[in-house]
């Protein structure tokens, strides 16, 4: 009895921990732990892995290096502009004034290749740097401009950077618009670009003094003694008028106008007779205005463009450029034509035509050809495309538009089959000068 | 009968607990040892050298940016002593407050021939010995060109840290 009583006990717990052994339900519970425990150690590796070999790919502080090196270029090309303006202002030969600013360029090449010489800076070509203007007698005095430009290409070997190459530009014009019986128009714009792209100076003072306003006369060179008072109508803008009074209508003069910000001076000729000699382009709307029986010229202050028509194969279209001449116009041996343009297409050539309407029959004056105009991406800003226009003698006697003419300007592109705009009014004063 | 019933299912239910707890206790040392292997101190530390470099980027753009060279060193209105309080507080005011930092501003004299660099100024709120308790420290350097045509080297050091002075 006893001993079927412990072979049952025996059987028993032989057969619970048989069938503990073989209660193999939770199996997939183990499995997925595993599983998640597999997963996770082999993402932690990978993790330390990067993380050993980081420096390949640790970050570099390579744009913000750029930047600011980019960045002092420029303050050291306005500074540097600056200098040879101002030595030009001082009555300082051109070739003298340019040398000190080069001076002063060549100073900060040293500079920036000992400040950076731990990263291995080197220079591939030296700094390249020009300065020019318009300064008492160049080719085009108005408008007349600053300019500076540098060029560089160097490397910087600790982040790996080779051949960093570029131009940086300094720019300011100053353009008069119109001189009256003591008012003078003018608008002042500057930019780092070049020539276009030019954004309006809008802080010059209400009262500027003769540290950064002069106005000489031309032939003497001597200085027009008049408190200027200012006032600025927009898009770089001004009209000054002067106390004492001054009659700038006969007078031949020199305007010079140094910027508020960086001190850079820049200078513009007017000469007597000028007002009535430059057409700018404008809209259809006309506005005119009369001042003391003389025809005073219209000028669109806003902004705007016109888009020129399309005819497939070419295009030919002429803008009319002056109201009804009140006055006989004398014509000299050339004139300038200025535009503010953007094409959608590349033009080989492009040929601009200058001539006036006279008792309902047209007259040309001369042509001239503009070369290579670019194609240009819709939001490109407008390029400045100038040429030179040789006038043709004129069955008129002494070489004059007749007063009651209109004058017109004619743009022709040969196999054009793009959309070309022109553009006026500030700061794009698309213009022809007489 | 009734004994050898509740015993059969207490035995079913300690498989379950068993292999929950294995699960558990190997997920736990999996994490554990995870943990160990991504947060390294030697990446902990190049994430702050890198966060370090960009703010001092940062300070030395908004420093030449806002032009405060010429308010501060460049005014002559103002004594030695002063410009170096504002030029401070310009600093101060652009880190955080727990962080030491050092500017030192060096002058390239002009010379015909070399570059000569004069020492102008040293502005820190921290001495050596705290910079060199530090874990993590970076050193931006710029170069500026001011509007009188002086030409400067900028070199801000900034560590992580209790602040100092």
């Amino acid at each position: 009895m006893r001993s079927h009583v412990s072979q049952a006990k025996s059987y028993r717990r032989i057969r619970s921990v048989h069938k503990f052994r073989h209660n193999n339900k939770g199996q997939f519970v183990i499995i997925a732990a595993l599983l998640i425990a597999t997963l996770t150690l082999a993402t932690a590796f990978s993790i330390h892995e990067i993380n050993v070999h980081r420096q390949s790919i640790a970050y570099r502080p390579v744009d913000e290096f750029l930047l600011g090196t980019t960045s002092d270029m420029n303050r050291a090309l306005t500074y540097g502009l600056k200098t040879f303006t101002t030595y030009l202002e001082n009555n300082t030969a051109d070739q003298n004034a340019t040398q000190h600013a080069l001076e002063f360029m060549g100073q900060w090449n040293k500079s920036i290749l000992m400040a950076y010489s731990s990263y291995g800076l080197r220079l591939n070509a030296p700094f390249g740097s020009s300065f020019e203007s318009t300064w008492n007698g160049s080719v085009s005095e108005n408008p007349g401009y600053s300019l500076a430009r540098l060029t560089y290409d160097f490397d910087v070997d600790s982040y790996g950077f080779i051949g960093w190459a570029g131009i940086t530009y300094k720019y300011v014009q100053l353009q008069i618009l119109n001189a009256y019986r003591n008012r003078l128009d003018f608008q002042i714009t500057q930019s780092i670009i070049g020539q276009t792209n030019a954004m309006p100076v809008s802080s010059l003072p209400n009262n500027p003094n003769s540290a950064m306003f002069k106005i000489f006369n031309y032939t003497s060179q001597s200085l027009i003694t008049s408190e200027p008072s200012l006032n600025y109508i927009g898009n770089g803008g001004y009209y000054a008028t002067f106390t004492p009074a001054l009659n700038l209508t006969s007078r031949d003069f020199r305007l010079d106008i140094a910027t508020p910000e960086d001190g850079i001076w820049v200078s513009a000729h007017w000469r007597p007779g000028s007002m009535g000699r430059i057409f700018y382009l404008w809209s259809d709307t006309r506005n005119e205005q009369t001042q003391n029986g003389s025809l005073t010229q219209i000028l669109p202050y806003n902004s705007s463009k016109l888009n020129a028509p399309l005819s497939f194969g070419q295009i030919n279209f002429t803008l009319p450029l002056s109201y009804l001449l009140k006055d006989n116009l004398t014509l000299g041996s050339t004139t300038d034509v200025r535009l503010y343009l953007t094409s959608s297409q590349a033009a080989p050539e492009m040929t601009i035509t200058v001539g006036f309407n006279f008792g309902g029959s047209p007259y040309t004056l001369g042509s001239a050809v503009i070369r290579n105009i670019p194609r240009m991406k819709p939001s490109s800003p407008p390029i400045l495309e100038t040429c030179v226009i040789n006038i043709v003698t004129i069955q008129f006697p002494d070489q004059t538009i007749p007063a009651g003419s209109i004058v017109w300007l004619n743009i022709f592109i040969p196999g054009y089959n793009g959309r070309l705009t022109i553009y006026y009014g500030q700061p794009y004063l698309s213009q022809i000068q007489f | 009968m009734t004994d050898r019933m509740a015993l059969q299912r207490r035995n079913k239910g300690q498989a379950r607990i068993l292999e929950a707890v294995v699960a558990a206790l190997l997920i736990f040392i999996v994490f554990t040892g995870s943990s160990f292997l991504v947060n390294r101190l030697d990446t902990t530390s190049t994430q702050e050298r890198t966060d370090l470099d960009r703010l001092g980027y940062n300070v030395l753009s908004k420093l030449t940016e806002s032009r405060t060279i010429e308010a501060t060193i460049e005014n002559n209105a103002t004594s030695q002593i002063m410009r170096q309080i504002e030029l401070k507080n310009f600093i101060r005011s652009a880190v955080p407050s727990s962080m030491l930092f050092s500017l030192d501003i060096t002058e390239y004299g002009r010379n015909e021939t070399w570059v000569m660099p004069l020492s102008v100024m040293t502005i820190s709120n921290a001495d050596g010995v705290s910079f060199s308790n530090s874990l993590t420290i970076s050193s931006t350097p710029t170069l500026y060109t001011s509007k009188n045509g002086n030409i400067y080297y900028l070199v801000l050091i900034l560590a992580s840290g209790k602040g100092g002075a």
